[in-house]
């Protein structure tokens, strides 16, 4: 199995209208320190019944969360405000690997905040939540 | 550099140079340097956090200041000047910039004998952390 390094990855936004396989048409965040891509998660739903012979529940997929995604970088007062000013509007999103590939989602921002270290760098956070399915990107052209 | 930052600010001392002149040198002295006098040495530099695009561009450094002197009251008097002085830098210049200083730690003073004679001298090492940013 190949093995990705974590350097090199990128975080984008862009327009409802943007194509996560374009070059163009992306918002890059710069200065990321630290970023985590949506997990998406399935309820469970279950069908136990008093059919049950072998004392085991069972269930059956339920609706799929697609989750939230963050990301953290070094501060910057423009890139900030800017990124408040988005709260709440449909977005798209994308997290560019290393390797070329990609993952994509629809959603919004819809956290922000900031983080002081009295000895280090002011940092500012970002999260979106997922709207939909994240889509898998093989690589961007 | 961010070497030259603190040692303008011991040389800007008039306490500091009473005591040591303009010797303050990198990691030793000359061998004509007449006692007090202060030797620095750079010890760490290292970014403040990593990204995915590379390391930041401001650093972490921590540096020591090598007080020696011909008498115990001499080593301490300047140590305590170059702990003052440092203690708490920033300053900005044409190509870097230093956003604090913090006194970290000192060694006791240990008696050491001049090479080749039976003459004591003395000596003491401070430690300091700063972060700072080159100007580009």
């Amino acid at each position: 199995m190949p093995e990705t390094p974590g350097i090199g990855a990128k975080f984008e936004y862009g327009e409802t209208s943007a194509v996560y396989t374009s070059a163009t048409g992306w918002t890059v965040v710069a200065e990321v320190t630290d970023l985590t891509p949506p997990e998406p998660e399935t309820d469970d739903i279950e069908t136990t019944s008093h059919d049950v012979t072998d004392a085991h529940r069972t269930f059956q997929a339920g609706l799929t969360d697609g989750g939230e995604a963050e990301v953290t970088t070094h501060y910057d007062k423009t890139v900030y405000a800017t990124i408040e000013g988005l709260m709440r509007l449909d977005k798209k999103f994308r997290i560019r690997y290393s390797d070329g590939s990609a993952i994509g989602w629809a959603g919004y921002f819809k956290g922000h905040g900031t983080e002081v270290d009295i000895e280090g760098l002011t940092l500012m956070k970002f999260k979106t939540k997922v709207s939909g399915k994240p889509v898998p990107i093989a690589s961007i052209t | 550099m961010f070497e030259y930052t603190f040692v303008s600010a011991l040389l800007a001392n008039e306490d500091i140079t009473e005591y040591v002149g303009e010797q303050i040198d990198p990691i030793t002295t000359t061998q004509t340097a007449q006692r007090p006098y202060l030797t620095y040495s750079l010890n760490q530099s290292e970014p403040v956090s990593q990204t995915f695009s590379g390391p930041s561009k401001t650093k972490w450094g921590t540096y020591d200041v090598i007080t020696v002197a011909d008498t115990y009251d001499d080593c301490l008097n300047l140590s305590n000047l170059v702990q003052r002085t440092l203690n708490g830098l920033a300053v900005t210049t044409d190509n870097v910039i230093v956003h604090w200083t913090k006194y970290e730690d000192s060694t006791d003073i240990e008696q050491r004998i001049e090479p080749g004679t039976e003459k004591p001298l003395y000596v003491r090492s401070d430690t300091f952390k700063a972060m700072y940013v080159p100007i580009e």
